[in-house]
């Protein structure tokens, strides 16, 4: 078995939000084919910053409320 | 299993023109210096079967990083590899090829088949892999001792050592996996998130408490001002407003201005403008009230008439003062009259006294010419006779020198001190006289300084003015008048003015009691906005992020412990041979049992490998650099062992596997290597620069060998080779 597919078996065993988690890893192993370890950074960096975009905006109108 | 039969190399690397390698000995070296394309010769196999996977960061290889598949020194960069392998099912042949742009490191590849069949690309991709079951990841560690791996364990740092072990077993892509999960910095970001929310959250907190102590100080200061506390709501607050607002209007109408409007507020919101506009409206109509402007103009006039009263009294004072001082000067000295009289009697008095110092000084020539006569030139029988008349007088010189001495000599000086005085009493008439005239001109100029102050009067009171009037006197008079009529109209408009204030006053309540319910407001506002959608999606942005960290963190748990497994599980099967190995090629007695241990890296989760010896102790404060290559050999050794009838490929690949180890060591390697050869049944190619190695592997491998002497390289040929039967 590839490397993928073993810690695919080890998500799933874990249970909670496997799901998640299982498109997740698929999403990283993709980056990480492409273009290996920076491919992984950027991948997950912009998952990360666009639920930060979600957050600066509300927070940016709730300011605006102060 | 596959034998590797032929390999054809263009282009590659360091490879220009096709060269062609024939593997149908046991055993094939490639010798020679450094930089002669040996390593790439062994490349170029790798590359065929793996194209791009063999190529940057993903393989764990440090010098695979921008590494150039495409000699750079030639006008052609297309690439081919063609490799021939023989199989269970007869010849395969694997081709590689990348265009003339040699952009795509992955290059085309191309099979055929035993039977004929040529698949292309994606299929062909599949076929290799169906046919061989092998990554590059399990190929490295058991069919192709990388010099760059051997290299990587000589590293002393524990960290880069661990590195090298993982690259050794083949668990590189863990490794970076997890590393680029660590660069993601997401943790970092999660934790901006939180401050930012709890720094909201304070301000939220720190708002409401601004606001409630406005609300407290205003209502104090309402209170002081006569507010009462039922009037301290919305409601209230417009009913003032509209009181305001009537008053002003009424205010307006008696100070003449009828056709005043105010837009009265309907709600709380337009108050703030009303309050701004009621101002305005205030200043506007009192500053256009006929009255207020009659009121201004008097003031104005007031001063333009104390102002020019000023002026002529202060004109009269310089003319009165002139005046004076010019008869002053008269009574003191004489008038122009007397002065110029007084100057000519001068003047006649030194012409007399001139008269007479010519006389004198004629009668003194005579006398100074007899004197010099009788002195120096007169015969000595004449020196009494008269020079003039001849007449004999007895001791006429003595005379004469007495003259000279008391009359003439005084005579003269006294004349002469005369005429100075008179000389000085005519200069002192002239410079009085000066003096008067200035005097005079003085009076001249403060009289026609009246004269136009009388004009500037004159034109204010519009009313000429002759000698016999008093403009002084005048202009109190008109100013009497004015003040009398001014605060006629201040005493009207007080009443009026009182109502102003009282309507500032109303304003100025208005304006607290407005100010205290907006920050009510502003105060409610921001206590529901824990209650608002907004408030809803941040948390749930929040909770979104925290999931996210949480499932990577999971993913790089569950790739660590993956990694950790399958470190454990290969290191047991290579298990006695590794020690064996390492034993017999080290020969010493650290490496005996020599086994490996990985563990957690408490700080990174990933492996962490700590080699023990038979005794339980730690080798590796005294192992060489030689023995850490003994490791890594026995490593590859004993994982190509255990992989046995599973591994597809019948030979195995080593490049200069001889780094640090001494001439002892190397003999052990290749008894070792004989045995493999020998026992195991595995084909060899071996790439080595050590020429003691090479030697050693010639007179004692007891199979047949292929030597390919790489003897040179250029930039324009590429390798020079020649195979040495």
């Amino acid at each position: 078995m590839s490397y993928k597919d073993n810690v695919l078996n080890k998500i799933r065993g874990e249970e909670q939000r496997a799901n998640e988690r299982e498109e997740l890893w698929q999403t990283i192993a993709c980056a990480f084919a492409k273009e290996g370890p920076e491919g992984v950074a950027n991948e997950l960096a912009r998952q990360m910053s666009g639920i930060r975009k979600k957050f600066d905006t509300t927070l940016a109108k709730l300011d605006d409320m102060l | 299993m596959f034998r590797l039969r032929q390999l054809n190399v263009h282009g590659f690397r360091g490879f220009t023109d096709q060269q062609q390698f024939g593997f149908d000995k046991p055993v094939t070296l490639l010798t020679g210096e450094n930089q002669r394309g040996k390593s790439s010769t062994l490349n170029a196999v790798e590359w065929c079967l793996f194209g791009d996977k063999c190529i940057g960061k993903k393989t764990g290889i440090r010098e695979r990083i921008d590494w150039e598949v495409a000699n750079r020194y030639t006008q052609d960069t297309s690439v081919t590899v063609e490799t021939e392998f023989e199989g269970p099912d007869g010849k395969y042949l694997i081709t590689r090829e990348l265009d003339n742009n040699g952009k795509r490191n992955a290059g085309s590849l191309v099979i055929m088949m035993p039977d004929g069949a040529t698949l292309r690309d994606d299929e062909a991709e599949a076929q290799v892999y169906a046919l061989f079951r092998t990554s590059f990841q399990d190929f490295m560690t058991t069919v192709y001792q990388h010099q760059e791996s051997i290299r990587a364990i000589l590293i002393q740092e524990p960290k880069e050592r661990n590195d090298a072990i993982d690259r050794l077993l083949g668990l590189s892509e863990y490794r970076e996996l997890a590393r680029g999960m660590t660069e993601s910095k997401i943790e970092k970001s999660l934790k901006d998130m939180s401050n930012s929310f709890e720094h909201f959250r304070t301000r939220a907190q720190e708002r409401i408490r601004i606001y409630d102590k406005e609300v407290s100080e205003k209502r104090k200061k309402a209170i002081a001002e006569g507010v009462k506390e039922d009037d301290i709501s919305e409601e209230q607050l417009l009913r003032h407003a509209e009181a305001i607002g009537k008053a002003v209007i009424s205010l307006a109408s008696e100070l003449g201005i009828s056709e005043l409007q105010i837009d009265l507020p309907v709600n709380f919101e337009q108050l703030e403008r009303f309050r701004d506009d009621a101002k305005d409206k205030i200043d506007f109509v009192w500053l256009k009230s006929p009255d207020v402007a009659k009121l201004a103009e008097f003031e104005q006039r007031k001063l333009q008439l104390t102002s020019l009263l000023k002026n002529y009294e202060t004109a009269k004072q310089g003319e009165t003062k002139a005046q004076t001082e010019r008869d002053e000067f008269a009574k003191q000295h004489g008038d122009e009259t007397k002065l110029v009289k007084t100057g000519k009697a001068k003047q006649q008095e030194i012409a007399k006294l001139d008269e007479e110092i010519a006389g004198l000084n004629s009668r003194a020539n005579l006398v100074r010419e007899a004197i010099q006569y009788l002195r120096n030139a007169a015969p000595e029988d004449t020196t009494t006779a008269c020079p003039l008349c001849g007449a004999d007088v007895p001791d006429l010189l003595v005379d004469l020198e007495g003259e000279w001495e008391k009359k003439i000599i005084a005579s003269v000086g006294n004349l002469d001190q005369k005429r100075k005085n008179e000389q000085a009493q005519l200069e002192q008439m002239r410079s009085r006289l000066r003096e008067l005239k200035e005097l005079d001109k003085a009076v001249t100029e403060a009289h026609k300084r009246i004269e136009r102050w009388v004009d500037e009067i004159a034109s204010a009171l519009q009313r000429e003015l002759t000698e016999q009037d008093d403009p002084a006197a005048l202009v109190n008079a008109r100013l009497v008048e004015i003040t009398t009529e001014s605060d006629s109209k201040k005493t009207a408009l007080q009443e009026k003015g009182e109502k102003r204030k009282e309507i500032f006053e109303e304003l100025g309540k208005l304006r607290i009691i407005h100010d205290i319910l907006s920050y009510k407001k502003k105060r409610e506002i921001v206590e529901r906005i824990w209650e608002t959608s907004e408030f809803e999606h941040l948390q749930s942005a929040m909770d979104q992020a925290s999931l996210f960290l949480e499932d990577v963190n999971v993913i790089k748990r569950c790739l660590a412990a993956e990694s950790r497994e399958e470190a454990e599980a290969k290191i047991e099967i290579a298990g006695a041979s590794l020690a064996r190995y390492c034993c017999r090629i080290a020969n010493h007695p650290a490496t005996r049992g020599l086994t490996i241990k990985v563990s957690e890296d408490p700080r990174t989760g990933l492996n962490s490998y700590a080699i023990e010896s038979e005794d339980g102790s730690d080798p590796i404060p005294i192992l060489s650099q030689g023995g850490f290559n003994c490791l890594a050999l026995s490593l590859f050794f004993g994982l190509a062992e255990a992989a046995g009838g599973s591994q597809p490929f019948a030979f195995l690949m080593l490049d200069d596997p001889t780094q640090s180890l001494g001439p002892e060591m190397k003999r052990q390697l290749v008894a070792v290597l004989e045995d493999i050869a020998k026992d195991k049944d595995k084909e060899l190619i071996i790439s080595t620069p050590d020429a003691e190695f090479a030697d050693l592997l010639r007179e004692n491998i007891t199979k047949s060998k292929a030597i390919y002497d790489f003897t040179d390289w250029t930039e324009g040929n590429g390798p020079k080779i020649s195979r040495i039967l």
